[in-house]
This record gives structure tokens, sequence and C-alpha cells, in this order.
């Protein structure tokens, strides 16, 4: 499996003091749709912040492709180009007056000129379904419409990776839905997209690839059948088991069904 | 009828009018005009703008203390009668109320132009301006940092205060309204100061680099705004010649 961040021994403290991060070592498959799991506080914000070269790490070194993270000036503007990042707070990453503005600003801080700005927004907006909104003030929209417009922000950059911190919190279903269908077409396309969850349903349905974080390492990783299969490892972790999986088990299926339909064929 | 029209011109249109308003009521010297402007700006800015009536009217109110205060400074003269009593004779001559209250209009008519100005033109339509006539770029940043911490600082207070009074605080005991304000401060400042720091990280993410670049959107003009732009300028100017 070919990999497209590595971490070794990654060390990470927030004003030098309680260690977040410690030793932690991962490979970060390219081109999955993978999903990040962790309790409370278990570093994952802190993770992303550190994938995108916005956190340095105190000990260990990040490698891109194999090339270690420059974190001068134009090595970190080279990294963010490839790697961008949806923050959890949607509210810490709206600068602009208005929605357009908002999603034009990555843009135009990568030396296009104005009428590709343009033209690219005006595409990006109208995926999102947010032409109706785009002269608002992003300061008076909902939680949901708010997230649609950072993630549609970060999206217009067109990054190999995406670096997503909980992007369906606070989205309705429909809209929860129509992200993860952004998702993987974006996946489709060969990027690597990354999210962190507290839905352990919709990552077991989802994911190709899960990392569970606790104690500041990575407490398990592999495909999600691997994963979600060992209950023990994620109870000390302080994660439940995907519902579909519990009630295979209880009726004693022989196959582990990764979505409802599949469920509902396997017990007929 | 609409068409195409450069940013530039748009916002040079508003700003023009905003200022250009502003003369005038700097060169008026009729109490008349200035509170005709006061009327008329202060009535149409929810008409202009996305602000409510109630919203507009309370942008006005803290100005208005601070004018009203300065007014009466001037309007009063204290006399002290070191002799007999009383000690203090508070006086009120004719001319320094006359000048009191042409000082009130004049300075409330300049306020509620600029608040209407404030409120059509946003951050980064200012930006491109003050970036076509060449003003440093450091400054420019300054500026949209400022205000975008007042504003951060302005929706933290809304939500914060919120937050308090759905807890029962401020319940009309004079300590415990001090002590939820002093509170309130507390955490604004915090809270405010960790988001701010956000921002700079948000905007690092994005590859900013120390430049502001906007691009606002295309604007097409309707020939019945230009036709509102005239009558408003009308509005305005007419009056200087009668008054
Ligand atoms: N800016 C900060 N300054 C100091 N400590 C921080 C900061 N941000 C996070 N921490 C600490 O780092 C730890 C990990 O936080 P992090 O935000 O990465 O958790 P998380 O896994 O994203 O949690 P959640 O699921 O609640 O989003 C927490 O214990 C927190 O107290
Ligand atoms: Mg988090």
């Amino acid at each position: 499996m070919k990999s497209v961040i590595d971490l070794k021994n990654v060390g990470y403290s927030y004003q030098n003091k309680e260690e977040v991060l410690n030793g932690l070592s991962i490979s970060i498959p390219e081109g999955k749709k993978i999903a990040l799991l962790g309790a409370n506080g278990a570093g994952k914000s802190t993770l992303m912040l550190l994938l995108n070269g916005v956190l340095k790490p105190n000990e260990g070194q990040l490698f891109y492709k194999g090339e270690p993270y420059n974190y001068k000036r134009k090595g970190l503007r080279a990294l963010r180009q490839k790697v961008g990042v949806l923050f959890q707070e949607p509210d810490s990453q709206i600068i602009a007056p208005t929605v357009y503005e908002e999603v034009a600003f990555g843009l135009s801080n990568l030396d296009f000129d104005k009428e590709t700005v343009r033209k690219k927004t005006d595409a990006v907006l109208e995926c999102f379904y947010l032409t109706d909104i785009q002269y608002k003030n992003p300061h008076h929209l909902s939680v949901g419409q708010k997230k649609r417009v950072c993630f549609a922000s970060v999206l217009a950059m067109a990054p190999d990776v995406i670096v997503a911190d909980e992007p369906t919190s606070g989205l309705d279903h429909p809209y929860a839905q129509q992200m993860f269908k952004e998702f993987d077409f974006l996946n489709a396309q060969g990027k690597t997209i990354i999210i962190s969850t507290h839905d352990m349903n919709h990552a077991y349905e989802w994911a190709d690839y899960v990392i569970v974080l606790h104690k500041g390492k990575v407490w398990q990783c592999g495909s999600a059948d691997e994963v979600f299969a060992n209950e023990a490892a994620l109870k000390e972790a302080g994660l439940p088991q995907p519902l579909l999986l519990q009630l295979a088990k209880y009726l004693g299926l022989k196959e582990m069904p990764r979505d409802v339909e599949s469920f509902k064929q396997l017990i007929h | 009828m609409s068409f195409r029209i450069q940013n530039h011109t748009c916002i040079g249109i508003r700003v023009l009018f905003i200022v250009g308003a502003m003369i005038l009521c700097y060169l008026s010297t009729s109490n008349v005009y200035h509170a005709f402007m006061i009327g008329l700006f202060a009535a149409s800015t929810p008409l202009l703008t996305k602000f409510s009536f109630k919203i507009a009217f309370r942008r006005l109110m803290m100005p208005f203390l601070f004018v009203s205060i300065a007014a009466l400074t001037v309007a009063l003269e204290l006399s002290f009668n070191t002799a007999g009593s009383p000690f203090i004779k508070v006086v009120f001559s004719k001319e320094s109320f006359a000048f009191a209250i042409q000082l009130f209009l004049k300075s409330m008519s300049v306020i509620s132009v600029v608040s209407l100005g404030i409120a059509m033109i946003s951050i980064s339509e200012m930006t491109a301006f003050l970036r076509f006539f060449r003003v440093p770029e450091l400054l420019i940043e300054l500026l949209v940092m400022v205000h975008h911490s007042i504003q951060i600082i302005g929706h933290k207070t809304t939500k914060l205060y919120t937050a308090q009074k759905s807890r029962m605080a401020y319940n009309g005991q004079f300590k415990n309204g001090l002590t939820c304000f002093s509170l309130l401060v507390t955490s604004i400042f915090s809270s405010s100061l960790n988001q701010i720091q956000q921002q700079a990280i948000a905007l690092d993410a994005r590859c900013y680099n120390n430049k502001l670049v906007w691009v606002l959107p295309r604007k097409n003009i309707k020939s019945i705004q230009l036709v509102w732009l005239t009558i408003g300028l009308s509005i305005i100017t007419i009056p200087v010649f009668f008054i």
C-alpha cells in the first residue's frame, strides 16, 4: 500500500505541557477513505493540524510522499496546497464578509488570475447549493450552512489530501449524505480523504481504513472490518462497536454486514 | 435593462455618495438641513441595508449619548459663587444654547451618514477601494484585522450574554449583576483571544500570504438603480440651495 503521509514517532504537546500525542507512528494510505476515531480529547484535531503543517511536532517527523515536511515559508505553502484542512469550528475559519468572498478566499491566495478564481468559485458554489446565499454574511448563517461554506472554501483549492474535522456534525441528514457523496466523488478522483468523527455507524459503513487514537498513540489501525471486529480494544479506547456489528453478532451471522442492505440480505 | 460595471466603479459610486453627503453636512450651517439629513439617513438605513429599523436605531444610540453629553457641556455654564449661597449656579445663555443645538445636530447628521456608509460598504469593498488609491498593504491588513476582531468580539458578546441570561443571570440584584458582568468581560476576553488565534491558524491553512486578496462577485447594475442614485443625490443636494 502506497502511503501519502507518514508520521514517525511524532510527539506533540501544547505550550510544552501535558503530552497530547507521544511516539505516534503511522502511514496514511494514498487514495483511501480514512476515518479517524477517538474519544473527546484523544487528540484527533491536534493530529489533523499536524498533517497540514499548522502545528509543528515537538518530536519526530512527518513526510509527504517520502519528503520530510519543510516548515519554512515556501515549503508550508506548497504543503498546504496539497493538504487542505476543514476545521471543527466553522467560526474560526470564516474571515470574509460574504459567502462568495469566503469561498474565493483560498483560491485568490493561489496566484490564479481573477477570472479563473471567479469561474472556479461559481462552480463550487453551485456544487454545494450555496448560490442562493452567496451574498449573505457567513456569520449570519446556521451552523450547518457555515460548515458547507467552509468546506466549499477548502475544496475550491483542489487539494490532493482532504483533512476534515467532524465534517458532518451539525448537518442535517440530507446535507450529511451530500457531504459523504462529495467525499466519495473526490475519492473516486484519487484524492485521499481523512475525516474525524464520533459516528461509529457511518464510519464503519463509509471508511476503507480506520485509525483509532487513544492515550496519545495509534491504538488500532487497519481496514474497517479488522478494527471494528475487536470489541475489547474499542471499548478500552472508549468507543462502541457499530450497531450493525452488534446486531450481526447477537444474531450469530457468519458474515459481517457493511450496510443495512447487506444486513437485510443476510438475515433473509 | 442591466449592464456590467467594474467593481471599483460600483464601490466608488457608493463611497462618493456617502462622502458627498458628509461634506454637505459639514458645510451646511442650517439646523433644518441637519435635522433633515438625520431623519433621511436614519430612515433609509433599514431600506438600503440588511439592518432592521430597531438595529439601525440601536447603532445610533451610542454616539447619540456621547454627542448629547458634549452638547450639554457646551450649553451649560457653571458659575461658582465663593461668597454667598447658592454656591453653584447653572447658567443657560441663549447663545451657548443655540450653539449647542447646532453642534448636536451637525454631529448627529455626520454620524448618521457615516453609519449608513459603514453598513453599506463591506470591509472587502473598502479594501478594494483603498488599494485602488495605493494605500499601503500593511495599513489595509491592519484595518481588516481590527475590523474582524471587533466583529468576533461582538458576536462572542451577544452569544455569551444570551447564555448567561438563559441561566438566570442579571436577576435585578445589583451584586448579582456586577458579578455576572465581570464574568462576562473576562470570558469575552479569553475566548475572543482564543478565536483570533484560531483565525490566524485558519488563514495560514489556506495559504494566506500576508496580502488579503478579495475577489468580489461581479455585479450587474440595473438602470433603475442609477435612477435611484440620481434621485438620492438630488434629495440631499437640492435642499442646500433653499434652506
Ligand atoms: N489550543 C490548545 N491549547 C492547549 N491545549 C489544547 C489545545 N487544543 C487542545 N488541547 C488539549 O489537547 C488534547 C487533545 O485535544 P483535541 O482537540 O486534539 O481532541 P479531539 O480528539 O479533537 O477531541 P474532540 O472529539 O472533543 O474534538 C485535549 O486534552 C485538550 O485539552
Ligand atoms: Mg476535535
